[in-house]
Formats: C-alpha cells, structure tokens, sequence
C-alpha cells in the first residue's frame, strides 16, 4: 500500500493475531485521512477493541504494520506513541487524585514538557473548568469521559482512538462529547477513530465509517450524502396487490419480497416521490412506506445480519 | 524518567494508607517507648545503650516492609486493575522507565522509612534511657543496623514487582509475596537440616541475625557473599518482571 504518512497519519497493514489459536484479527487494512472522524463499527467480538489495543501497542500483532505520522509503531514506539492519545475501555483515571493532579500525571509521561497553560487549553476544550480541582471519584461518568479527552488530547495527537466513548452516557453527555469530538476534529485537525455500537450516533459524529466482521475490514462507508452514497438507500413498502406492486416496483429496481415487506434496494432520496406516484398510479394500497437509514443498510449487508427496519 | 519519579512520588502520598501507616508507626513507637520507660524506672532491668533502638528497629522494619509491599503491588498490580496502567503504557514513555520508576520510588520511600525510624528511636535512646553515651558512636552503630535492614527490603520489594507483573494481582501478588516473608523462617530452619539449605535464599534474608546477632551459623563465609546472593535474587526478579512487562499483551 503507497500512501502518503502526511494525508493519512493512521494507517494499519496487514495485521494479524491469533490468541489461543484462533484468529482474532485477519489481514486487516485501512488508512485514516487527516482531520476526519471515522466511526469504527462491528459486531461484538469482530475484533474492534483488540484492533485498538494494537494501535496503542497492548497488543503486540503476530503480523502487520500500524503507522502513526510515518512512525511504525514496532521500530519507533516511542515517536508513535507521541502522535496517538488513546481511550480503549476506559478513561483509565486515578480516581483519588483531582482532575488537574491526573492531567499533570499524564503530562509527565509525555516527551515534551507540557505546561500549565497547555493544561488550562485542554481543561476549557472539554469544558470542565468548574470541577477540575475535584477529586475524580466525585465526577459523573459523562465527566470522566470528557477528562479522559482531555488527559489523551494533552500532547496534541494527531489521532485520537475512543473505545465505546458514549457508553454509559445519558443524551447531554453524548451531545457534549459529540460536540468536543467535532471541535477537536475541526479545530485542532485531529483525525478521531471512534468505536461504537451506536449507528446513530455513528452517522452523526462521523465523515465515513469502517465495519469490521471477524477480524476484517468488511468495507468503508461515507456518511456524507454525496456522490455515490445518493444511490445507496432501500426502500421498505408494505403494498397490495404484491404482485403487482412488484411488477411496478422492478422499474426501479431489484425487488426484495420478504415476509411482509418488499424492500427496493440502491435508491436515491429523490426517487421517492416518483415511486409512491407509480403505485398510486397503479392502484396498488400502500400501507407502509419506508426507507432504512443508510449506514443501518450499509452495516447490516456488510456484516450479513439481518436489519431492522426503521 | 524525571517526570515518572515524580508521578509515583505523588501517588505514593495520595490517599489514607500512608497517614494511616505513619500514624500506626508513630503509635508503635509511643507504646514501645512507653513499654521501655516501665522496664527502665524497675531500675534492675536498664536499658542500655541500642538496646531502645535495636529490638525497637527490628520489630518496626516488619510493617515497613509489609507496607513497602503492598505501596509496590498497588503501584503495579493495583494500576493493571483499575485501568490505569493501560492509559500509561499508551503513552510515549519506554516500559521500562515506567516500572523502574515504580520499584524505585518505593524503594526510596522504604529506605527512608527505615532511617526515619532509626533516628526516631535513637533520639528517644538518648533522651530517656542512655543520655550519658557517645551519640555519635551510636549513630554510626545505628546507621550500621539500619543498613543490615536494606537487603531484606531489596528481595520482597523486587519479588512482589515480579509477582505484581505476572499476575496482575493485587491479592494473589501479596499472598505469593508475605508466604515466604511469614514461614520463611519455617522453611529455612527445615532445610538446615540438609547440606545444600545455604543456597536456599530465604535462609540469608535476615542478614543482621545471620552475621551480627545471635542466629544460627551464617550460610555463607561472609555478609557480602550474602548480600551478593540476595542481590542477584532481586536482579533476576527484576529482569523478569521487565521482560514480562515488555513483552507481555494487556487485555
């Protein structure tokens, strides 16, 4: 893979890793391009969590490259760690200590001196100005999961790697999460991968998404409407006459006809009406009419489950 | 490796274990004091010069080492548990800098400890029981016993680093770890019975009976054969536990 370290400061190669033989992860790739958010989606136990571990070297891979900013995580540890800040489970605070007492423990564990007023930048990001002489035991989760941003973003990253950040969080603290995460991205130009089992959150926060299965890159999606995604919705109608109403519906399409539904695939937002119009046209009853939510289509016919429907 | 020395420093002294220690020592050295004062003013059983300080050290040296332990298990094995570790060992410091910190710091604290105490019990030798002595004579005396106390510290400070590296344990770390501290004098009395009981290390961890009090014959011809041979203990165990913590995943 010829990519440039400046575009894409993440990159992972061919990774690898068998634990108690059986495959974890298999020849897995992507690149992450620089200032985007990237949702990182798969099923339970597809291998989200030990992918993360590697990038953050806990988990040693039996083959494969990751580089951050052009530095292989193997041969220059220490300069690739200096370029990643990383929450993989949990924020991992030290409860007993304040806010600014765990900052000013992670600031020593960086390579350059961070200051003080470096630490008042980070506490204002992630708006805790008001609580960051407390003791950590006494902060909300949503708090500590805004502390542990702060603690991973002290020595300006280039990538910052959020295992499941939105676990636990009740809707303000996703919202205020989302908020920062977006601000970091923006602002700051640092390129988020966030795993998370939650599609909506996953279509709102981020620019494009890799679904894992079984160790795998299943395939990257843009969450962007734009270009080719325009051409990625299915339609849900629940009709009658079927018959019939399959027969009109194939002139947009392959139909799908499951238990109740019939499910036209690979639509654009703008064809909608002009459906509904045939079918009326046709005479035919519709008595539902639906479309899946793009990324929810998307994950489901990567991972090969079988979807809801919105 | 500054900035990591000064990390555990701090978390060294954050929480209720050490005022609680501190407190704990400072009431065992009041009531030996006290316990010594009533032995003195019986007038037939005087105390004499380092006869405060000696059993006074030796005794204390037990919960120093006892609490060194657990500052180590919990600095290791404590931050494996809660999540702590994982976010240090994301970050760009080596390894080995990362444990080395740890295992130094409380060998600093416990080294200290050690000469607090000795100094605490010397200044009450002086005040109450032996006023009329060189004291500076007995500083160096004093000084000589507390460093008879540092090889046993080295040992159980380095093997509950290995343990707390394998096992990720807090508790199966101290139990591995004070199972020889508490029956090691079981065990080493059982294998004097045999030849080879000089090569069993536990039999040369108490390096004040073993050459200046009144143990048993010493393992070997001298002290620094016996320190030599903890030494080499300690360093083994912490090769391992860098080797283990280098290499090992964290899941």
């Amino acid at each position: 893979m010829c990519v440039n370290h400046n575009d894409h400061p993440l990159i992972v190669e061919g990774l690898n890793k068998r634990i108690s033989d059986q495959a974890i992860i298999s020849n897995m790739s992507f690149k992450l391009e620089r200032g985007k958010i990237y949702g990182f989606l798969g099923p339970n136990g597809s291998g989200k969590t030990t992918t993360i571990r590697m990038i953050g070297t806990l988990v040693a891979a039996d083959h494969g490259e990751i580089t951050i900013n052009g530095y292989n995580t193997k041969t220059n540890r220490e300069k690739a760690l200096k370029n990643l800040g990383a929450i993989v489970e949990n924020p991992g605070l030290f409860e007993y200590l304040s806010g600014e007492q765990n900052l000013k423990q992670f600031a020593n564990l960086g390579v350059d001196a961070i200051d003080q007023s470096r630490i008042n930048e980070v506490v204002k990001l992630v708006d805790l100005e008001h609580a960051i002489h407390k003791k950590v035991k006494a902060y909300s989760l949503g708090m500590k999961q805004r502390l542990g941003i702060a603690v991973s973003i002290l020595h300006h990253p280039s990538v910052l790697i959020l295992d499941e950040p939105t676990n636990g969080l009740d809707p303000n603290g996703i919202r205020q999460l989302r908020n920062d995460l977006q601000k970091l991205a923006k602002e700051d130009g640092v390129t988020l991968l966030v795993s998370s089992h939650q599609l909506s959150e996953v279509e709102i926060l981020c620019d494009r998404a890799i679904v894992i299965k079984e160790g795998s890159v299943m395939g990257e999606l843009d969450m962007h409407m734009t270009g080719k995604n325009k051409d990625e919705l299915t339609v849900v109608i629940e009709a009658e006459p079927k018959a019939e109403a399959i027969s009109v519906l194939s002139s947009f399409g392959e139909v799908m006809d499951t238990d109740q539904y019939l499910e036209l695939t690979s639509q654009t937002y703008n064809t909608l009406p002009k459906i509904t119009r045939a079918l009326a046209n046709a005479n035919i009853s519709v008595y539902a009419f639906s479309y899946k939510r793009r990324l929810e289509d998307a994950y489901f016919s990567l991972t090969r489950e079988k979807g809801g429907i919105k | 490796m500054n900035g990591l020395l000064q990390n555990e420093w701090v978390k060294a002294w954050y929480g209720r274990k050490i005022w609680m220690f501190l407190i704990a020592m400072f009431v065992f050295l009041i009531l030996g004091w006290a316990f010594a004062a009533v032995i003195h003013s019986v007038g037939r059983f005087s105390i004499g010069p380092m006869e405060f300080v000696e059993p006074g050290l030796v005794s204390l040296n037990v919960f120093i080492n006892l609490y060194t332990v657990v500052l180590v298990t919990t600095a290791i094995a404590g931050e494996y548990g809660n999540g702590t570790m994982k976010q240090q060992l994301i970050r760009p410091v080596p390894r080995e800098q990362l444990l080395l910190s740890k295992w130094l710091i409380t060998m600093l604290i416990a080294t200290a400890l050690i000469f607090i105490l000795t100094i605490a019990l010397l200044v009450i030798d002086q005040v109450y029981f032996t006023s009329g002595e060189s004291f500076f004579a007995m500083i160096y005396e004093a000084f000589i016993l507390a460093l008879y106390q540092l090889p046993r510290l080295v040992f159980y400070i380095s093997l509950a680093t290995l343990m707390a590296v394998l096992t990720r344990s807090t508790a199966l770390t101290l139990v591995i770890t004070f199972f020889p501290y508490f029956f090691g004098n079981i065990i080493g009395a059982i294998a004097m019975l045999y030849d080879w009981s000089h090569w069993l290390v536990l039999t040369h961890l108490d390096v004040y009976q073993n050459y200046a009090g009144m143990g048993g014959g010493p393992p070997f011809e001298n002290i620094w054969l016996s320190v030599g041979f903890i030494g080499i203990h300690a360093v083994v165990f912490l090769l391992l536990a860098h080797l283990i913590f280098q290499y090992r995943d964290v899941v």
